[in-house]
């Protein structure tokens, strides 16, 4: 690069080029390649030209964003090593945009595991497509490294949309059951210490099968099989979709479902702990949707339907009878 | 070069230490964003760049070498960015008005007004432009941001070069007073800017 376009670069950075002076360093440099500025670049780089000092202010600011971004990245790390995850968490009930990214691909078999937790809901995006909804309490753990198979290990509940690929069948793996689809949407819940998976089809078809049943089972739209552990049978029953999956697009949804029940969900929904001094209600059946409400809001409703006051201390919510 | 401490937090750091991560933000953080400052004279660009190539050194964390500088990492990582902002903030019309204020900033050298920067131009520029009737402002933009010359804009509109220049004169007033408030150095500086280059 000529000097003289040198000099006036520097005398750009320096901030006291002339408006001819800098029309001609920008026709020069509209002329560099990209790969020449990147070396004059440098060569300044190193020089430490030490202008125009960052304010404390500015400094900070991104420090504290750096570090929220790093703390939240290393919070969703899984600690046995497993490597690479990833969606975003969403703050209460808010489902929006999630996705999954890997941040180091690892030589070594590593999987990808998603855990959400209580409070929170997530989309991810496999690295085959499908997208996954993860509801509270769930863990989804990616088998990484199959030539053959997709497969994902399930515990609590997870809404999938496999993206089609008849060549490689799609895995659920769920203690003792296993799922298998083609292409297809459908919701399953195998909440942890619960007798029973729930699996409940939307669109396409899939395969149930497990060690401890004797025969495969298929699932039409519409239809739920419920596997019970304790029993090791399945019951296929129809089955309202729009109920099992009300809560991926954010809707709380309940249909008689007892009070007792209802609060249990709420727990996981919004993370907190609740304590319902009213045994009087406790049993009675509740129908209803709540559409992407507040807790408060909910609450509310009960308030006025049930006759109850709550108190709320951080996480905990205490509830009683009027 | 580097001493044995960088090398060591560049070790912990390969390991997801955040105090090494904090400690080489402290160290570099501020060179990147003079670097890029320097170059496109906006505050707003040189943070973003600070943030993202910080950002990218976290995600790449486990590929740090023992024996490589950060310092050739953290251009490395932010190189592509830094060009690219470059050459766009330098194509800007706007930023070729920004460079001919600041020319004549340095005839005021003994004020004790500070320095005006670029993200505080643009803003004072834009908020001066709100004020003005719908056709100055459309003369004005011709003139500045598309670059055309009375002539061109006469044509353009069809009308008379003296109605332009008459536009402009009251446009440019009007936008010397209101950037006079966020500093007085824009009222001279103004004058000196458009009589010159742009009113002859």
């Amino acid at each position: 690069m000529k000097t003289f376009i040198i000099k006036l670069y520097i005398k750009f950075l320096y901030g006291n080029i002339s408006r001819d002076e800098f029309l001609e360093m920008r026709y020069e440099i509209n002329k560099t390649s990209d790969k020449e500025l990147s070396a004059l670049l440098e060569e300044e780089w190193n020089d430490d030209l030490n202008v125009n000092k960052i304010s404390e202010k500015d400094k900070a600011e991104i420090k504290k964003n750096l570090n929220f971004y790093i703390n939240y990245d290393t919070k969703r790390s899984n600690k046995k090593r497993y490597y690479q995850i990833a969606a975003v968490l969403i703050p209460c009930v808010v489902l929006l945009s999630v996705y999954l990214y890997t941040l180091q691909p690892q030589k070594e078999n590593g999987n990808f595991v998603v855990e959400v937790k209580a409070g929170e809901k997530a989309l991810v995006t496999l690295p085959d497509h499908s997208r996954v909804w993860l509801n509270s309490k769930t863990k989804l753990t990616y088998i990484n490294g199959l030539v053959n198979t997709r497969e994902v290990k399930l515990t609590g509940e997870a809404f999938f949309k496999v993206s089609k690929d008849k060549t490689h069948p799609f895995l659920v793996s769920m203690n003792n059951l296993h799922v298998e689809v083609l292409g297809t949407s459908f919701n399953v819940k195998a909440t942890p210490g619960s007798d029973l998976i729930e699996t409940s089809l939307v669109e396409g078809k899939v395969k149930l099968s497990g060690v401890n049943l004797s025969q495969d089972y298929y699932l039409k739209p519409n239809e739920k099989a419920i596997y019970s552990h304790s029993n090791k049978n399945i019951q296929i029953v129809s089955t309202d979709n729009e109920l099992e999956t009300a809560w991926k697009d954010n809707k709380l949804e309940f249909k008689s479902e007892s009070f007792k029940n209802i609060l249990t969900r709420m727990e996981d929904w919004y993370g907190v702990i609740i304590t319902c001094n009213c045994p009087k209600i406790e049993n009675d059946p509740i129908s209803g949707t709540f559409n992407n409400e507040q807790l408060t809001e909910v609450l509310d409703n009960f308030k006025i339907l049930y006759h109850i006051k709550y108190e709320i201390k951080d996480k905990n919510i205490i509830i009683t009878s009027k | 070069m580097e001493s044995d401490i960088l090398k060591s937090y560049a070790n912990e750091l390969r390991k997801g230490s955040h105090v090494a991560f904090n400690a080489i933000y402290e160290m570099y953080g501020g060179k990147i964003y003079g670097f890029v400052f320097s170059h496109t004279k906006s505050s707003e660009i040189a943070k973003d760049i600070v943030q993202d190539t910080f950002l990218k050194l976290w995600t790449m964390r486990s590929t740090i070498t023992a024996d490589g500088s950060l310092q050739s990492l953290l251009f490395t990582i932010s190189n592509h960015k830094m060009i690219d902002v470059f050459r766009s903030q330098i194509n800007k019309v706007e930023f070729e008005d920004y460079i001919e204020y600041s020319e004549n900033d340095e005839y005021s050298e003994n004020s004790v007004e500070r320095k005006i920067y670029y993200d505080e131009f643009i803003k004072a520029l834009s908020i001066s432009k709100k004020l003005l009737p719908q056709r100055q402002l459309e003369i004005f933009e011709l003139s500045r941001e598309k670059g055309l010359n009375i002539e061109e804009i006469a044509k353009g509109l069809n009308i008379s070069e003296q109605t332009v220049k008459n536009q402009l004169t009251s446009a440019l007033k009007t936008i010397r007073v209101e950037l006079s408030k966020h500093n007085m150095l824009f009222l001279i500086i103004f004058e000196i800017c458009f009589t010159t280059y742009k009113i002859k």
